[in-house]
């Protein structure tokens, strides 16, 4: 009986630890990490599914729609279910506004619909100060719902957690037949990849119930509807490792968001988070065998995932179970 | 003719404080300059039938001799609502900008509307095998109202422009006549009374609601037994139904209608297991064979002037500010008659 260790308990680690128990039933699979839940990188995340190759620098367009495919099939199969509610995945339908025309995304060839807005209808809808507006209906993930219902699906499939902090690899040589790193900005310490970056992100979770569609745009101004509440984001500063609030991001995103939207007017903020993106290019998956002070270890890295973790959450994760597989039972041929 | 005479400002009563009298009444304060609207009813928000409404924006079962009126009733709202939402009033006014889904069973034209609402499509075939049973379908962009957001501010409005409110309930029109120079009569089901009128009839909506934020669209279907379901989410709650019960008064909640709705509603949408209820309604879908929205004749051309706008069936939400804003230019029509005589 094979002991996996999952290191790391965001959208990635537990992706990863259901993956590894699909691929490998009879594996004894623990989920070691000194963050659960709510203290996670990926809580705060405002879950919607749009893939962007272009976002996901250094993995080759068809990986990218793999893994969109997969994640989609995943998503959707919930958000259509029973368990839509308890496993928060909700079907939302949204405009994306762009100044340069958006062709081919990853993520048309798997959404509802994605179609160009005609001149009259992005003027009706008051989005005229972009040259390109597209209607797309695709799916949101409320990660406070998703990420405790994949943690639930572990749990009852056997798997087992533990809330330590990692500091020394060697902890582990012998301990565990394989280590899978999925500790986003975790390993920037851990494992010593320096090639990672934060990019810091604000987002404030709003009432507005009257918005049930999402708008995104690259400015900097997005509305992503979480269940019963609405995400209100957001900011991207590179190298920005400051996790405190700053009313001034605040005052920022209020301001953008309200002169794309008006209706916004009359939101109530519910609370505010900042969170920083593990940004890495490309996404590292990969296996490795490293040779510590005690001896060999056998790794799999799953991270780096930036601004695409949840969408990219299921698609990676299967990749990275596959390469768990791999790393016991020996290359495919 | 003195001209103290053509300062007087005329007397304007709207009878029916629903959706349509609200309306009716604010867009006669728009167009008429110089008068004095009062606004008579016996149930106010948020005990009219529009409050019960799931405030659906949708032309629906139109009779083929309508389809033109209705459709520019429909788009006139459409747009009123649009300009709504894009403001910042959008909360304060109750008006929901959502997304759907609208199917029936074999396929149909596309309706009239289509090329004027936002977002229309047919439904393509990997869309429609998530709703097993379904052969057609449309995907459109429209409005849900929370009906009781949206009165309260036509009221404020309504008397912040100067406007009355007397709670009081009529027996007849005749009983207001000496005090106004036009009424418009906006009292809906209660024009089966009020009027004697036979043709108003209602048709029973049975409707539950219910807390389920996490569906973002609406959903509507017609089935082969005609049964309509529906899924309406509006700004806190979401309403499902329906019925449709041809000259039913009962305004009582029907356990077998209320459980039919609910198994039809899940059908559609399993989630809906997860839903909270809050409370179920029966209201009154005040239909006629058509919206009687005309100056009345029978009247006495030297008394008072009696203009109709009620018989909106299950439109009402869908129509209201166009046939409002007709109902104040037959009150316009009115009153160049009225002073030309003068």
């Amino acid at each position: 009986m094979y002991n996996i260790a999952v290191l790391g308990a965001g959208i990635i680690g537990v992706s990863t630890a259901l993956n590894i128990q699909k691929q490998l039933p009879s594996a004894r699979v623990k989920i070691i990490s000194e963050k659960f839940g709510q203290e996670t990188t990926s809580w705060g995340a405002g879950g919607l599914f749009r893939p962007t190759a272009k976002f996901i620098r250094g993995v080759p367009e068809e990986t990218i729609r793999k893994w969109s495919r997969t994640g989609w099939e995943f998503y959707s199969s919930l958000a259509v279910s029973d368990k839509a509610k308890e496993a928060g995945m909700q079907i939302v339908s949204g405009y994306i506004l762009s100044q340069t025309k958006v062709e081919n995304p990853v993520y048309k060839d798997v959404v509802y619909t994605f179609h160009e807005l005609s001149r009259e209808s992005k003027l009706k809808l008051g989005f005229g100060h972009y040259n390109y507006a597209y209607m797309v209906t695709t799916v949101i993930a409320t990660v406070r719902e998703y990420l405790p219902w994949l943690f639930e699906r572990f749990k009852e499939n056997g798997g087992q957690t533990e809330q330590r902090r990692i500091d020394d690899l060697n902890e582990l040589v012998g301990v565990y037949d394989v280590v899978v790193n999925c500790t986003g900005f975790g390993s920037r310490t851990l494992f010593g990849d320096t090639s990672m970056f934060p990019v810091r992100g604000h987002l404030l979770r709003v009432k507005a119930p009257w918005i049930k569609n999402f708008v995104f745009t690259e400015d900097d101004a997005y509305l992503i509807p979480n269940g019963d509440l609405l995400v209100v984001g957001g900011c991207r500063q590179e190298n920005n490792f400051n996790l405190n609030i700053e009313s001034k991001d605040r005052e920022g995103i209020l301001e953008r968001c309200l002169k794309i939207f008006p209706a916004l007017k009359g939101a109530v903020i519910d609370h505010e988070w900042v969170g920083l993106r593990p940004t890495r290019f490309p996404i590292r998956i990969e296996k490795e065998v490293l040779q510590l002070k005690k001896g060999p270890l056998k790794v799999v890295h799953n991270y780096g995932h930036g601004a695409n973790g949840i969408s990219m959450s299921w698609g990676t994760s299967k990749d990275a179970a596959e390469l768990v597989k791999e790393a016991l039972l020996g290359s495919k041929l | 003719m003195s001209d103290e005479e053509d300062m007087k400002p005329i007397k304007i009563a709207v009878v029916g404080a629903g959706a349509i009298g609200l309306s009716t009444a604010l867009c006669i304060q728009d167009r008429i300059r110089n008068c004095d609207v009062n606004l008579i009813a016996d149930k106010f928000s948020p005990s009219t039938t529009s409050d019960g409404s799931a405030g659906l924006w949708t032309p629906f079962l139109v009779p083929e001799d309508q389809i033109e009126m209705v459709t520019r009733w429909s788009m006139e709202t459409y747009t009123y609502l649009l300009e709504k939402f894009r403001s910042e009033d959008a909360y304060r006014y109750g008006v929901q900008l959502i997304s759907g889904f609208n199917f029936c069973q074999e396929v149909k034209t596309d309706p009239p509307w289509c090329k004027d609402v936002l977002g229309f499509r047919r439904l393509g075939e990997e869309e429609l095998k998530l709703y097993p049973g379904k052969e057609f379908g449309i995907f459109y962009t429209a409005f849900t109202l929370d009906v009781p957001s949206l009165l309260s501010s036509f009221m404020r409005k309504f008397r912040e422009q100067g406007g009355f409110v007397i709670s009081k309930k009529l027996g007849s029109l005749q009983e207001i006549e000496s005090s106004y120079d036009i009424i418009v009569n906006c009292t809906g089901i209660g024009s089966a009374e009020l009027l004697n009128d036979t043709k108003v009839k209602p048709k029973r909506g049975q409707v539950i609601r219910v807390r389920a934020p996490w569906i973002k669209h609406f959903y509507i279907d017609i089935d082969k037994n005609d049964d309509v379901t529906y899924i309406l989410p509006g700004i806190d709650t979401v309403v499902l139904g329906g019925t449709a019960q041809d000259g039913d008064w009962n305004t009582e909640d029907d356990p077998a209608d209320i459980e039919g709705i609910m198994e039809r509603c899940l059908k559609v949408m399993p989630s809906l297991k997860d839903s909270k209820r809050l409370g179920t309604w029966a209201g009154l879908r005040p239909y006629r064979e058509s919206v009687r929205l005309e100056i009345d004749r029978n009247t006495n051309p030297s008394k008072t002037k009696i203009i109709h706008n009620y018989g909106h069936a299950g439109a009402g939400l869908t129509i209201f500010w166009g046939c409002a804003k007709d109902a104040a230019d037959l009150v316009m029509d009115l009153v160049k008659i009225h002073k030309s005589k003068m």
